[in-house]
């Protein structure tokens, strides 16, 4: 049998649904597979084991939400979005965090919100008008990714305790205002070193 | 490029004239003019006669949703260019000048100005006319802000069929144009091209795409689309722009739609029916409530490989119920 990713994602739904109420490791293959009614022979067409589906689930909602976004939305409203999206997931993410044999969360979370951060900073490099090099480029990227992802798993372990939309606008500003420093500071630097 | 055609110049002119040949029982057609429109327009019972068009290369829009419970003229321009307004005003003269004409308007800056054209110089003889803008294009414009293209595409056949059997109920022309401009505030749409359309009078196609690769987001003239990436499986187009559309209607479980999946004009019906399923099983994913489904090529881009994917949120059931009216069109 073929592998379908909207099945996939049928047996991702599933488990996130599941998960709203119980514990990871009290969910079983069979209880996936009864809870989207489809046989459990098909969950190994698609995945290997549940802490397979968990990481899958992991990277393609990362991915979905964030860099297939990058070229068709502004950033600021990509960080809305996103915001929204672990606001609505924050069960399953917080059940899923306890999980410690699947800890890809950070891993595709960084991935892609670094993609995020690179398209920021070149279009308020080129906004501002101030040239930097890719080291530099992908050296800031990477700094606020990491601080991103760890902000997002603070805030939903504590159950999102801040609106979405206040934490979305601290975030941009953040980003904006420390962005456009960063990139002065380098660029005075790149002067003076000349 | 082979295609079947005589004189590049006389494209239009012989196409309506093959689809007058067609159905010349129930329409006229006005062969200066490029307009075809319904026989009995003198006795329809509706005080609102609908008018649409555009240029050519659309087909079956727009002339083949003229007929009861839909369009009652329609005006075609040469290809990807619209009719001038000399021949919208002629298609407007068409209508008694006791009725009142709504014109259905796809949002692209030439159409627009050459409708409004006509549309004051026919209110300065008199007459009652008023349009409806079709903006459901969700592609982003091409440059640095990331907005919303919002051209008139695909969508304009659901507001051609819900203004069109509205208008059947005996609606006036204020109440029709709410109805119109209702729907398309609720109307969006998103495409992908696997081949750019070949257009005759033209050399060059709009734009390139590698064998492997498709290109989300082209527009119906081949406008340029937001991504290209290479072709994996129809699940991951429908996935592509599902979630676009989803990020634009933030929908809610339950929350009721109308679903449009349009060939561009090379797309088999198989492919389209591919899609379609996945779409389907989309729906059934996100828990969205799907009240009616339409699959073909309805708005095309000459012979474009490509479908594009129109939802329409159902805020009043009477929508629903135009939808599924019956009609007497050829492409319908």
């Amino acid at each position: 049998m073929t592998s379908s990713i909207i099945t996939q994602k049928m047996i991702a739904k599933s488990l996130k649904d599941l998960m709203e109420t119980e514990t990871f490791h009290k969910i079983s293959v069979s209880d996936i597979m009864i809870n989207c009614q489809m046989r459990r022979q098909t969950f190994y067409y698609h995945f290997q084991d549940k802490y397979e589906l968990l990481g899958w689930i992991y990277k393609e909602e990362t991915k979905e939400n964030i860099t297939d976004f990058i070229e068709y939305e502004k950033w600021e409203n990509i960080f809305n979005q996103l915001f929204g999206y672990f606001y609505e997931n924050q069960r399953f993410y917080r059940n899923a965090f306890k999980v410690v044999e699947q800890n890809s969360f950070n891993e595709y979370l960084y991935e892609h919100t670094k993609n995020l951060y690179l398209k920021i900073i070149d279009e308020l490099s080129l906004g501002f008008g101030i040239s930097v090099s890719e080291e530099k480029k992908s050296l800031l990227a990477s700094f606020y990714s990491h601080g991103f992802g760890g902000t997002i798993k603070d805030w939903i372990q504590n159950a999102c305790m801040i609106n979405p939309s206040v934490m979305s606008s601290l975030m941009k500003t953040m980003i904006h205002d420390q962005l456009i420093l960063s990139l002065r500071q380098s660029a005075n630097h790149k002067v003076e070193k000349r | 490029m082979k295609t079947i055609k005589n004189d590049v110049q006389n494209i239009v002119r012989d196409m309506l004239q093959g689809f007058y040949f067609e159905h010349k029982e129930r329409v006229y057609y006005d062969s200066k003019h490029h307009i075809i429109y319904r026989k009995d327009l003198g006795d329809i019972g509706q005080n609102v006669v609908l008018l649409s068009g555009g240029g050519s290369g659309h087909e079956p829009a727009h002339f083949g949703y003229v007929g009861d419970g839909m369009l009652s003229i329609a005006v075609s321009g040469p290809i990807f260019i619209p009719p001038t307004p000399e021949q919208i005003l002629a298609a407007i003269r068409k209508a008694d000048k006791n009725k009142s004409v709504l014109m259905v308007v796809k949002n692209f800056k030439a159409d627009v100005d050459n409708f409004l054209t006509a549309e004051s110089i026919a209110l300065k003889e008199g007459r009652s006319v008023d349009h409806i803008l079709v903006n459901d294009d969700v592609s982003i414009e091409n440059d640095a802000t990331f907005n919303k293209r919002r051209r008139g595409v695909a969508g304009t056949v659901f507001v051609h069929k819900i203004v069109g059997a509205a208008a059947t109920e005996g609606f006036s022309l204020q109440k029709l144009k709410e109805i119109g401009s209702s729907v398309v505030s609720n109307l969006h749409t998103l495409g992908v091209a696997l081949t750019p359309a070949n257009n005759p009078t033209q050399t060059e196609t709009s734009f390139t795409l590698e064998d492997h690769e498709v290109y989300f987001g082209v527009g119906i003239h081949g406008e340029k689309g937001y991504r290209k990436e290479t072709f994996d499986s129809s699940e991951k187009l429908a996935i592509e722009l599902m979630n676009k559309l989803k990020s634009i209607y933030r929908w809610k479980k339950g929350d009721k739609f109308a679903v449009l999946i349009n060939g561009l004009g090379a797309t088999p019906l198989m492919e389209q029916y591919i899609f379609s399923n996945d779409i389907r099983r989309l729906t059934q994913l996100e828990s969205i409530d799907v009240r009616f489904f339409k699959v073909g090529s309805h708005l095309t881009s000459m012979d474009m490989k490509g479908i594009s994917l129109s939802l329409l949120k159902i805020e009043d059931p009477n929508w629903e119920k135009w939808l599924k009216a019956d009609v007497r069109v050829s492409s319908w």
